[in-house]
């Protein structure tokens, strides 16, 4: 689902106009990007106007997008005060109002997409372990199957292993169920590596948006503002102005070393 | 070197037979991976879980009030100052006394101005820094915190560790946890313990730990993108030890 924003105002931004292409993995990048998260997922009031595959968001049709667009916060929090999983799951459900005929299928299903296994539902939340909750928090987002799904600061914390688990999880659904997906992190590192289309944010403006390599590598506007560009890609622009070498992009450290190797022997 | 807190034989959740020792005024980091126990291990340390196996020296944790402990934010009062001042007023503090020492510790966090501020309209950085303010200010001799760097830029990562680096300085033993080894990179003179699935499976001093990349990768962590480079850079012969700089890694070589 595409979705755009023009001359949107709320609280913290002003007369924002960006796009989130359909069928790609979005990154969003710079301060109160979490913000802009929770702008999209409408749990932060705005105005202006928004068109969702080119539907125009109104009073009257609002409730049709608001179920579409799920947000994983970076942190679990405990809506209810239940610490029994399968009674969590079962008091989401009827938090969110969703229209489910199985109930039981429909958690398996969803604790499948994540890789959890079922015993997890005899569980307490308050003895997971940070992995756990996050894949959960994933888990009891996908129940409403979403269009759209905002994560906010997915990675952190996750070992390699997990990460990589994750990373799997979020290209099959964009991939095989075309879904929107949107990812924000202070990390760069994180988003040259995941995303596909980034948009970047300075002073609660679109400093730049578009291809992800390209915005890191080519926008002059992140050296003017002294934004973090990823290791590796300062690594090679270091390379290229200091050597005048023009190493490739790559975005795997293994790929670098070889064009290193070639390059000075 | 005097011990601070020693855990012998440790048989819970993950761990089987674990042991290990926290020096007076070292600075132990603790990684792993996801599940590998480091936060049950902290909660040990710090003394919040009842076991048998942890033993402390009794001239420096004389009781519970010496360890300070940190996971999670949880603040009771809605101003910053009043959530630093609180456990002296506990301690039955005067007010005068009270002012003097938050001023202080606030100045060494270079949270002075944020005194007056409502804790709902910090950051995830200013918020964890009153948070540690409020730990110091009754003055533990071990400070233990649960991966306190989670939310943490680069940027205030580094600042982060001089502030900690500042506070082991002062006297006290710091035990610490972190999921990534960015923040690991900033210290100087820490100690490393990787755990996996409950076990030790390398420590000794950070930098030399780091050295390692196929083991952390094994279990399941990254090395900063600096000391990947120079770790991989000396397998094809091109580096001799690591190297931090960016610049420097370069001049050296393209000579």
């Amino acid at each position: 689902m595409e979705i755009k924003f023009s001359h949107v105002h709320s609280k913290i931004f002003t007369d924002l106009s960006f796009v989130i292409p359909k069928g790609e993995i979005v990154g969003i990048y710079g301060d109160n990007g979490d913000k802009l998260l929770r702008l999209i997922s409408f749990d932060d009031e705005s105005r202006g106007i928004i068109y969702f595959n080119k539907i125009r968001k109104l009073r009257r049709n609002y409730y049709l997008f608001r179920k579409s667009i799920v947000l994983v916060e970076r942190g679990f929090v405990n809506l209810f005060n239940v610490d029994n999983i399968y009674e969590y799951f079962i008091t989401y459900i009827r938090y969110k109002k969703l229209d489910v005929k199985d109930v039981n299928e429909k958690i398996k299903g969803a604790l499948k997409i994540v890789g959890l296994r079922l015993d997890i539902l005899e569980r307490r939340i308050s003895t997971l372990t940070f992995s756990e909750i996050k894949l959960l928090q994933l888990a009891l987002a996908f129940l409403s199957n979403p269009k759209v799904i905002l994560l906010d600061e997915p990675f952190r914390g996750l070992d390699l292993e997990i990460r990589k688990k994750l990373i799997r999880i979020i290209n099959r659904l964009q991939e095989k169920f075309l879904k929107t997906i949107v990812i924000y992190s202070s990390n760069p590192n994180y988003l040259y590596q995941y995303t596909n289309y980034l948009i970047v944010l300075y002073d609660n403006k679109i400093l730049v948006e578009g291809k992800t390599s390209d915005v890191f590598f080519d926008s002059e506007e992140l050296s003017l503002y002294k934004i973090r560009r990823p290791d590796i890609v300062d690594f090679i622009l270091l390379v290229k102005d200091k050597k005048n070498i023009k190493l490739p992009r790559r975005v795997d450290v293994k790929d670098l070393i070889k064009d290193i190797y070639w390059n000075v022997k | 070197m005097d011990t601070v807190v020693l855990v012998d034989n440790l048989m819970l959740g993950p761990f089987t037979k674990f042991s290990i020792e926290v020096p007076l005024n070292s600075f132990v980091i603790v990684t792993g991976s996801n599940n590998s126990g480091k936060s049950l291990l902290l909660k040990v340390i710090a003394g919040v879980i009842n076991t048998k196996n942890v033993t402390y020296n009794k001239e420096i944790i004389k009781n519970y009030e010496d360890i300070a402990y940190f996971n999670d934010f949880a603040f009771n009062f809605n101003n910053v100052s009043a959530t630093i001042r609180y456990p002296l007023e506990c301690l039955g503090m005067d007010d005068d006394k009270i002012k003097k020492i938050v001023k202080d510790i606030a100045k060494d966090l270079d949270i002075t101005k944020l005194l007056d501020s409502k804790i709902k309209d910090l950051n995830y950085f200013e918020r964890l820094k009153v948070a540690l303010a409020s730990l110091l200010v009754s003055g533990p001799k071990l400070l233990v915190l649960d991966d306190p760097c989670l939310y943490l830029s680069f940027y205030e990562k580094e600042e982060f560790m001089r502030i900690l680096e500042q506070i082991r300085s002062s006297g006290i033993t710091i035990v610490m946890s972190c999921s990534s080894l960015e923040e690991v990179g900033y210290t100087i003179n820490s100690t490393l313990y990787v755990l996996d699935k409950g076990n030790i499976v390398s420590s000794g001093e950070s930098l030399k730990v780091l050295n390692d990349d196929s083991l952390l990768n094994k279990v399941g962590l990254e090395l900063p993108f600096m000391v990947d480079l120079s770790v991989k850079l000396k397998y094809y012969n091109l580096m001799e030890k690591i190297n931090m700089s960016p610049l420097g890694l370069v001049d050296s070589l393209w000579k």
